[in-house]
Formats: C-alpha cells, sequence, structure tokens
C-alpha cells in the first residue's frame, strides 16, 4: 500500500448509492471524495484534483457528459470512468470519444470488478485490455 | 356398240331427228303400200273372174252341142284342150242334171255336180285369190242343155302383187334411206351452231367466266346464244355480288375466329388466374352444387374437378360443411360473407383457414363462389408478430424496470460486500473500528458464525449478482442498439463463439464443451455481412449453450454432435445451430423465444437468452431468427442476416 492515498472523486446522485461505493472504495484502499451531483462534482475537481473520476450520467444540474467535458478541459489526464445505470442516447464509443476511460454499467454483479477498473486506468493500461482480462 | 347407238339415235338431236324422218317414211311407204296392194288384188280377182266366166262361157258354148249330142269323147277333148290355158284348176262339163260329162281329172267322169244355179245365167260359185269357180249354163237356142263349170288359179296374179309389193318396199326403203340424209344433214347444221354455243359453255366451265357466244343468224339457236349470252352476264353480275357477299362473310368469318380466339385465350387466362390462385376457389351453384374447382381445390382434397363438379359442396368439403352452411344467408342476401382463421386439426396438424362466400351477382348467374385459403403460415406469423410486439413491450418494461432497481441493486451489492469486507476480522480497518469501540473481533466472528451471518451475506452477494446479471441481460440488448454495425465474417464469429463456449464458466461447471463434436458445414464463397460483432457472439454463445444444454441427456448411443451451416439463401446469409437432443415439441418451439420462458431448472437460465438472440437478430440486424424442431429429432436454430445491398443481387 503506497503512503500517499489516491484520491477517487465518485459523483452520483443517489446518496445510498454513493454511500455504499465510497465505503467499498474506502476499504479498498482509496481517498474517496463524494458529490451528488455533476456541478458538485466538478468543483469538488478543481478543489481536489483527484487521481481519478467515477461519475454517473444521470443527474440534476449537471450531468456526466457535462462532468467529463469539464474535466477534460481542467486535466486532459486525469482518468475517468462512466459508472451509469444506462448510457442514455450517447454511445459508449461516444463517451470513449470525448474521453471516458471506459463506461461500467450498475449493478455490477461484484464491486471489486470496479476497483479493478480503477487500478488499470490509474496505470495506464487501456480499456481494451481491462475487458479483455475480465 | 348397240348402246352407242342407241345413245345416238335418242339421245341427241341429230339422232332423233334421223329417227323422226325414217319413221314418218315407214309409216307413209307401209300405209302406200299397203293401199296399192288391197287395190291390185281386187283389181286382179276382178279379171280373173272376168276370164273365168268368158272362159265358163266359151266352154259352155262349144260344148253345148256336144253335150246335146252326148258326144262323151268330144266333151273330153273338149275339157282337155282347154289346159292351154296355164291358169286353169280344173274345167267340168255336165249334163243338166249335173252328171259330170267331162273333167279335166278324168277320175271324176259320172259323178255329179251339186248346188247347181236355178237360173240360166253364169254364176260364180267362189271367188278367191287361189280360185274362182264359174259356173255356166250350156245353152242351146234357149234350151239349157248342161254346165260348164271353170276353176282358174291365180298363179299369175300372185306373182304380179309380190312383184309389186317387193318394189313397195324397195321405194319406202329408199325413201328412208333418203329421208335419213336429208335429216342427218338437217341435223349437223341444227347442232353445228348449238355445238358453237356448246363450245361457249365449256370454256365457262373450263373457267373462262368471260367466254361469251359470238354465233349470227336469226334463227333459235342465235336466240339462244344470245339469251346465253345475257344469261352469262347476268350469272357474272351474280357472281360478283356473291364473291363480293363471300369476302365480307370470310372477313367476318376471320373477325368471329379472332373474337373466338380472343374469347378462348380470356378463357384460358381466367382459368390460369383461377388456378393459379392459392387459394382453394369453389364455384357453387343455387343447388349448392360444384361447378367449378380449382386446382388448389384438387390439390388440397385430392379429387380431381372432373369428380367434384356437380357433386354438392357438402360432400366435395365435408371439414368446412356447416360453415359453408352457416354462411347460407348470405346467398339469399347477395352480400359476401366470410369467417377467419377456422381451426381444422388433423393428425395432430394444426390449420387455419379463411373461408369467404361471394355470392354471385351477375345477372342470369345464380349461386356463389367460395373462397378457402390456408392462412395457417400466415397465422403463425401473425402470432409471432404479436409476440414480438409482447417481447417488445415486455423487453422494454424490463428495461425500464431494470433502469430503475440498478441503483438499488448496486447499492445492495455494494453494501452486501462492505458487510462482508467489514466483518471480516483480518480486515485492518475493521480491527482498528474495533479497538477504538472496545470489542473483540475474535468473538463477534464466533457470534456471526452461530447465526449463519456470513452465509446470509453471502446469499445477499450471490442473488444480488444474480440479479444483475438477468438485469445485464435485458440492457445489453437496450444498450446495443448504440453500437455500431462492422462487416463481420460469419465464419470467424462462429469460430470465435466456439472458442468461447469452451472457456465458459457457465458451461464448464454442467459439461465439457470441448467434448462435443462440431461439425461445420460452411460455405466459403458466403459474403461477409454488416453486424455487431459482440452480440452475434452473444446469440450464437447462446445457441450453442442452449444446443449444449439440450444435449446433456443424450443416450450413450447418441454422443453429442452440433452441426454448424453457414450458407445463403437469397437475401440472407443463414447461419444454422443444429443439435441432435431430444428437440422440443411444437408448443414449446412455439414460446422459446418469448421472454422469461425457459424449460430449465430455475436458477440455471434466465429465460431470457433466446429472447434477447430474438431481439438481437430482429431489431438490431433486422433480420430472421427461427426454430425448427421434432420431438427426438433435435433442434435447428437459424439465424438469417440481410447481406449488404451490394451483395444481395450478386
Amino acid at each position: 500500500m503506497p503512503e500517499q492515498l489516491r484520491t477517487v472523486l465518485i459523483i452520483d446522485d443517489d446518496p445510498q448509492f454513493l454511500l455504499t461505493l465510497g465505503a467499498y472504495l474506502e476499504d479498498s484502499g482509496y481517498m474517496v471524495i463524494q458529490a451528488n451531483d455533476g456541478q458538485e462534482g466538478v468543483e469538488l475537481f478543481a478543489l481536489h484534483h483527484p487521481d481519478i473520476v467515477v461519475t454517473d450520467l444521470r443527474m440534476p444540474r449537471l450531468d456526466g457528459v457535462g462532468v467529463l467535458q469539464n474535466i477534460r478541459e481542467q486535466s486532459p489526464q486525469t482518468p475517468l470512468i462512466v459508472f451509469t445505470g444506462t448510457s442514455g442516447h450517447y454511445g459508449t464509443d461516444q463517451l470513449h470519444q470525448q474521453g471516458a476511460w471506459c463506461c461500467l454499467y450498475k449493478p455490477l454483479e461484484d464491486p471489486r470488478h470496479l476497483v479493478f477498473a480503477i487500478e488499470m486506468a490509474l496505470a495506464g493500461e487501456t480499456a481494451d485490455s481491462y475487458f479483455k482480462s475480465l | 356398240m348397240l348402246r352407242r347407238l342407241h345413245l345416238f339415235f335418242f339421245t341427241t338431236l341429230r339422232g332423233r331427228l334421223i329417227v323422226g324422218v325414217a319413221a314418218v317414211h315407214a309409216v307413209m311407204m307401209a300405209l302406200f303400200i299397203v293401199d296399192l296392194t288391197v287395190r291390185q288384188r281386187s283389181m286382179l280377182l276382178e279379171r280373173q273372174t272376168e276370164q273365168a266366166v268368158a272362159l265358163s262361157r266359151t266352154l259352155a258354148v262349144s260344148a253345148a252341142g256336144w253335150i246335146a249330142s252326148d258326144d262323151l269323147a268330144g266333151l273330153q277333148e273338149l275339157v282337155t284342150a282347154q289346159r292351154e290355158h296355164q291358169e286353169l284348176v280344173f274345167a267340168i262339163l255336165t249334163n243338166d242334171e249335173g252328171k259330170v260329162l267331162a273333167h279335166s281329172d278324168p277320175a271324176y267322169r259320172g259323178k255329179y255336180l251339186l248346188n247347181l244355179p236355178s237360173g240360166d245365167a253364169a254364176a260364180v260359185i267362189m271367188k278367191s285369190e287361189g280360185l274362182v269357180d264359174v259356173i255356166s249354163p250350156a245353152m242351146l237356142g234357149t234350151h239349157r242343155v248342161g254346165w260348164a263349170r271353170v276353176g282358174v288359179g291365180q298363179k299369175m296374179a300372185a306373182g304380179k302383187l309380190t312383184r309389186i309389193i317387193s318394189n313397195g318396199v324397195l321405194y319406202a326403203m329408199l325413201a328412208i334411206l333418203f329421208g335419213s340424209l336429208i335429216a342427218w344433214l338437217m341435223g349437223n347444221r341444227i347442232t353445228r351452231r348449238l355445238y358453237a354455243i356448246q363450245q361457249t359453255m365449256d370454256q365457262i366451265g373450263a373457267g373462262n367466266t368471260k367466254a361469251r357466244s359470238t354465233l349470227k343468224g336469226q334463227d333459235e339457236a342465235a336466240d339462244i346464244a344470245a339469251e346465253f349470252n345475257a344469261m352469262l352476264d347476268r350469272l357474272a353480275e351474280r357472281e360478283g355480288a356473291l364473291s363480293q357477299l363471300n369476302t365480307r362473310l370470310e372477313q367476318e368469318l376471320t373477325e368471329r375466329k379472332h373474337a373466338e380466339d380472343e374469347i378462348q385465350h380470356l378463357k384460358n387466362y381466367l382459368a390460369n388466374i383461377i388456378d393459379s390462385m392459392p387459394s382453394l376457389l369453389v364455384g357453387i351453384d343455387r343447388g349448392e352444387q360444384v361447378v367449378l374447382w380449382n386446382r388448389q381445390s384438387e390439390s388440397m382434397t385430392g379429387i380431381p374437378a372432373a369428380d367434384a363438379v356437380g357433386r354438392s359442396i357438402h360432400e366435395m368439403l365435408p371439414d368446412f360443411s356447416h360453415w359453408i352452411e352457416a354462411l347460407h344467408h348470405s346467398m339469399q342476401e347477395r352480400q359476401p360473407s366470410g369467417m377467419e382463421k377456422l381451426l381444422l386439426e388433423h393428425n395432430g396438424e394444426r390449420n387455419f383457414y379463411d373461408l369467404m362466400l361471394y355470392p354471385l351477382v351477375a345477372n342470369g348467374v345464380e349461386g356463389a363462389v367460395i373462397r378457402i385459403e390456408d392462412v395457417t403460415e400466415r397465422t403463425r406469423v401473425q402470432t409471432l408478430m404479436v409476440q414480438t410486439e409482447k417481447m417488445m413491450s415486455v423487453g422494454g418494461l424490463a428495461a425500464g424496470m431494470a433502469h430503475e432497481i440498478n441503483n438499488p441493486l448496486g447499492i445492495i451489492i455494494q453494501a452486501a460486500h462492505n458487510i462482508e469486507r467489514r466483518l471480516d476480522p483480518s480486515f485492518p480497518p475493521n480491527q482498528v473500528a474495533a479497538q477504538q469501540v472496545g470489542c473483540s473481533l475474535e468473538v463477534m466472528q464466533a457470534y456471526f458464525v452461530q447465526r449463519q451471518i456470513p452465509q446470509f451475506i453471502a446469499s445477499i452477494c450471490e442473488s444480488s449478482a444474480r440479479a444483475a446479471r438477468i438485469i445485464r441481460n435485458i440492457l445489453d440488448f437496450s444498450r446495443s442498439a448504440e453500437a455500431t454495425m462492422v462487416v463481420v465474417s460469419l465464419s470467424e464469429v462462429l469460430e470465435q463463439t466456439i472458442e468461447l463456449a469452451g472457456s465458459d464458466y457457465d458451461l464448464k461447471k454442467r459439461y465439457d464443451f470441448r467434448s462435443i463434436k462440431i461439425v461445420r458445414e460452411y460455405d466459403p464463397s458466403l459474403p461477409p455481412v454488416k453486424g455487431i460483432l459482440v452480440e452475434l457472439e452473444q446469440v450464437f454463445l447462446n445457441l450453442l449453450k442452449n444446443a449444449a444444454q439440450a444435449m446433456i441427456a443424450n443416450p450413450a448411443g447418441q454422443p453429442p454432435q452440433i452441426v454448424l451451416r453457414l450458407y445463403r439463401q437469397g437475401e440472407y446469409a443463414v447461419a444454422e445451430v443444429e443439435d441432435n437432443g431430444p428437440g422440443m415439441a411444437e408448443e414449446i418451439r412455439r414460446r422459446v423465444f418469448e421472454p422469461f420462458f425457459t424449460t430449465k431448472e430455475p436458477g440455471i437460465g434466465t429465460g431470457l437468452g433466446l429472447s434477447v438472440s430474438y431481439m438481437i437478430v430482429t431489431q438490431n440486424h433486422k433480420g430472421l431468427l427461427e426454430a425448427v424442431s421434432r420431438p427426438d429429432r433435435g433442434a435447428c436454430f437459424s439465424v438469417k442476416l440481410p447481406l449488404p445491398r451490394e451483395e444481395q443481387h450478386a
């Protein structure tokens, strides 16, 4: 375990989801920053500069795509994982093009898959190698 | 020869003329000869009689003296002397009493003559052509002393007569000959002119209708020729009119033939249409007897039209009889009526039929046309469409529901994992927290184990994971619309899927997929199709899994085998997955694509595999997914994907 904990910003408008996911990631050894919507998310990003962002898509105020665009402007190198129930009218390819590292769909059968994705993203691996390794 | 003569004399004008003239001559000459002969004969008899009288008188005068003197010798001499008369037949001298004194035949002397005349005049005893017998008294002064009798024959007279007759006949013959000659000449003249007319006729007969007689003159032949010409002109005129009429008739006939051909053609065409109808078309009359029985009727019932026509419709289509009966009213009302989706079961095969009754409303036609259509396939397709619709709505509903339970389920999963981890005594943060609150993790753990808490938590994890898989299956489909089409080779997709199936976790759990014999029947010329690779893999994986699962229970003598086929069918590329498992009953086959329909034990399948595959193929790829199966004959699923447009007409 590294000395400096890696920071994960999770953005979701469902507080219960945020709570359980946050606890899980904390238990998994991350420093977790939680935001209840996209607007709060981008503000917290600017404030804390987390190592990685996990965001929902459908949210009030600012949606996941907005978050993605904003964070790409703030910090083009920070990986962002879309973790959503539905991609809506955005295709995964589109999200990928806009700079999302990958798109994961809720619910995951096993939350470890998300941790695995975060680890690979932080390690600079590609999403393709992640899906292949599943 | 005789016949020809007969023909000449009695049929030709010349012959008749000759015969006529000859006959007239013959009759005239015969009458003349007869008359001449009669006259000659009476004249000769008169002369003979006169001769005989004179002879008898002479003899009487000569003999008178001798009789008186009874000089028999002298008398005999006198009689004998009469022989110089050639024609004398006999000469008799008698005395007054009739005693023959002298006779040219002396044997008669002394006999008596009877029937002596009473007077003193000479008497003719007999007067005939053969003999003129005359007796004259021999007078001596005024005193009669005896009789002289003389018989004169006609030898010379007969000769004369014969000559006269023969001359007459000769003249008659000459006259006939001469007359005939003249008749022949005249006949020739007449017939020559007639012959000229005949020649014209012959020319006409030979086809030269313009020929006319050029006979001149004032006689009847010329009249005939003129009349004949006039008649020919009239005939020609009439013939012209006739030929015109003929041409018109011929034209009319051609037109009529043409019209008949047209009608026949139309009739054939209509019959062809009626026969080509995929429906059973039956015409019935008012008495519900068959008058029309098209080919489809023949093939459906096996009854040839010749046998069906004239029979009762109820006898010919007993299965439909009561339905037709039910439509009877529409025949009277002259309104078409029908019934749909009539179900008939034969040997377990269920067929649906639409039955329509169209009353014939044309003038003079009574009856109706019955149309029966096998709508089994259409009904099946409709059912399938309804099913698809149902699946779509169910799918949509499920997707909507899935979205709504995404987060809660995610929360449950995450929470369960959190609880699991936070109860783990070996997890350092737990130890820190336990120390802070002052409790023993070991004691807690013992308690939890005692109360089976870890199992419950594991149940939550496992069950929520299963729920997540189900939702993933549902959502995979709705998400796949987002994916893009790429050009894929079906054989490559199939090979990849086989590899995938070999390592599939679910499959591995129950059997070794690699032990299944895979038979590949790929058409190498099959062009690639456009598709979403992962989806197609999902579809084929599903089909392979199903096939593998279906063959678990295969008997020992029937090792599991999957046949994979790739071929082209019209505008589709077809991929078939066929197993040799137990197959499916029809009612199962019909429902396999329904969402949540499963024949597997609870917990093994989601009941979504095939319906998601169905959605992927039909909705996302505009293809077809069909299942063919019979119990004990395995099942065959075929995926039909449309070929790219540029390949469709290749």
